[in-house]
């Protein structure tokens, strides 16, 4: 009876050492969801002041974009012109010149700072900015540890980016709408 | 002072909720399909945080690259059954899709593609001139999103090798050093913050040094069977000239 109780005992004892040595070794994780949102902010810009080609138009806020992306990659947007950079004439060519105005886009952070991420991958030598739409436009956006500063950059967050229009003057257009559609796409690299 | 802020708190609320934000978000549960695996499908959620009704179509590209990066895209919808392929969400919504393999059953390499979703606009305001009025623009704004995809064979690895390193002058004339980074393995790999060693080739005795070009802090995604080009401003403290070059990933 006495080696049975000792024999219990031992397993107890056993069992205990194992829950201990398994608690102790247990670790706590959990998981980032990812987030890959894309937003555009307000509605889409219109200019209905007769002044289309009477006078140039500068840095004009057509729209603002959000970005929200935690991609430890980073992201990239590309911005594309339906009518290849151009605002053309409802039923018109672009072909004519009388139906169409050529404009520019920057890009700019919409509080007017650098940008939270640090630019990687740009495929022009000042892509943010005066970019013609005649091609696709992309800029990256990546969050790495800067080695200098041995910062590491954050993800995205209600990350805005204005998107500003300029075009010169053109008086020689013919009466009429003018529109474009630009395609915001974000890629992950 | 006190209610100063208060009133601004107050104003900043009512400036955000009387902005219209339309959003919408793409999440893939997995971003590779594996041949060995059944079902060989990409599984994703679409949501709609917009408060109007969402119309996007997905499809898909194949993705290769250039040795300066530029990636090009084709049609790939033969590659793929997606289900559904064109989608119409109700404000709040979410919808789960699929994305089928319908290719080999066997790949040698990883193959890299671009699943498109891409927003249908159905709310379009046509512009259209008042009374009197000559002329009106409007620009409008359509959203995308590019997800990269791979199909791979079971236990795809990446090899990444610098194939070449050249001394050279770029168009400004400055001294650089042209690498070229060859991904010889079967999955493409993502390299950032690289660290170069270098050593002249006619002194095989000097040693290594470390160099961290900031040409290289850069996100760059080498495809398998792909090859990269990197040029990095000379290191001063290499003499110009033929050179070994090792890399080190953080």
């Amino acid at each position: 009876m006495k080696i049975l109780k000792k024999i219990v005992l031992g397993i107890i004892i056993v069992t205990f050492s194992f829950m201990g040595i398994y608690a102790a070794s247990s670790e706590f994780s959990d998981t980032v969801t990812a987030i890959n949102t894309l937003s555009i902010v307000g509605s889409d810009w219109t200019d209905d002041t007769d002044n289309i080609g009477v006078s140039a138009i500068s840095d004009q806020v057509i729209g603002t974009i959000q970005v929200d992306n935690n991609d430890p990659d980073g992201y990239s947007l590309q911005f594309s012109s339906t009518n290849t950079g151009y605002l053309l004439r409802a039923g018109g060519s672009a072909a004519l010149e009388a139906d169409h105005i050529d404009y520019t886009i920057d890009v700019i952070d919409d509080d007017g700072t650098a940008p939270t991420y640090a630019c990687a991958l740009i495929t022009t030598a000042n892509a943010e900015q005066d970019l013609s739409l005649t091609e696709a436009r992309t800029i990256g956006y990546a969050d790495f540890t800067d080695s200098e500063e041995n910062d590491h950059l954050n993800a995205a967050v209600n990350q805005r980016y204005d998107i500003k229009l300029s075009a010169a003057q053109k008086t020689q257009l013919l009466a009429g709408t003018y529109a474009d559609t630009i395609a915001v796409t974000i890629s992950n690299l | 002072m006190k209610i100063i802020k208060l009133l601004f708190i107050v104003i900043c609320f009512i400036g955000l909720a009387v902005t219209p934000i339309s959003a919408f978000s793409i999440e893939l549960l997995e971003d590779t399909c594996f041949l060995d695996k059944p079902g060989k499908a990409i599984n994703g959620v679409i949501s709609n945080k917009d408060d109007k009704m969402l119309a996007v179509e997905l499809y898909a590209k194949t993705r290769t690259q250039s040795l300066d990066g530029t990636e090009f895209n084709e049609d790939a919808a033969d590659t793929f059954l997606i289900v559904p392929s064109q989608i119409l969400l109700q404000p709040g919504d979410q919808q789960v899709f699929s994305i089928i393999w319908q290719g080999e059953a066997k790949v040698d390499y990883e193959l890299a593609y671009r699943l498109m979703v891409e927003e249908i606009s159905i709310h379009k305001e046509e512009l259209k001139l008042e009374p009197g009025q000559e002329r009106a623009a409007k620009v409008y704004f359509l959203r995308k999103f590019a997800r990269a995809i791979y199909v791979a064979p079971p236990e795809a690895l990446p090899n990444i090798i610098i194939e070449r390193a050249t001394p050279t002058k770029n168009a400004q004339g400055k001294q650089v050093l042209d690498l070229v980074f060859a991904n010889i393995g079967t999955k493409h790999q993502i390299i950032r913050n690289v660290e170069l060693l270098l050593k002249p080739k006619d002194n095989l005795s000097a040693k290594k040094v470390s160099v961290k070009p900031k040409e290289l802090e850069a996100v760059i995604n080498i495809l398998a069977k792909a090859k990269r080009s990197v040029s990095v401003v000379w290191p001063s403290d290499i003499p110009v000239g033929p050179v070994s070059v090792e890399y080190k990933l953080p």
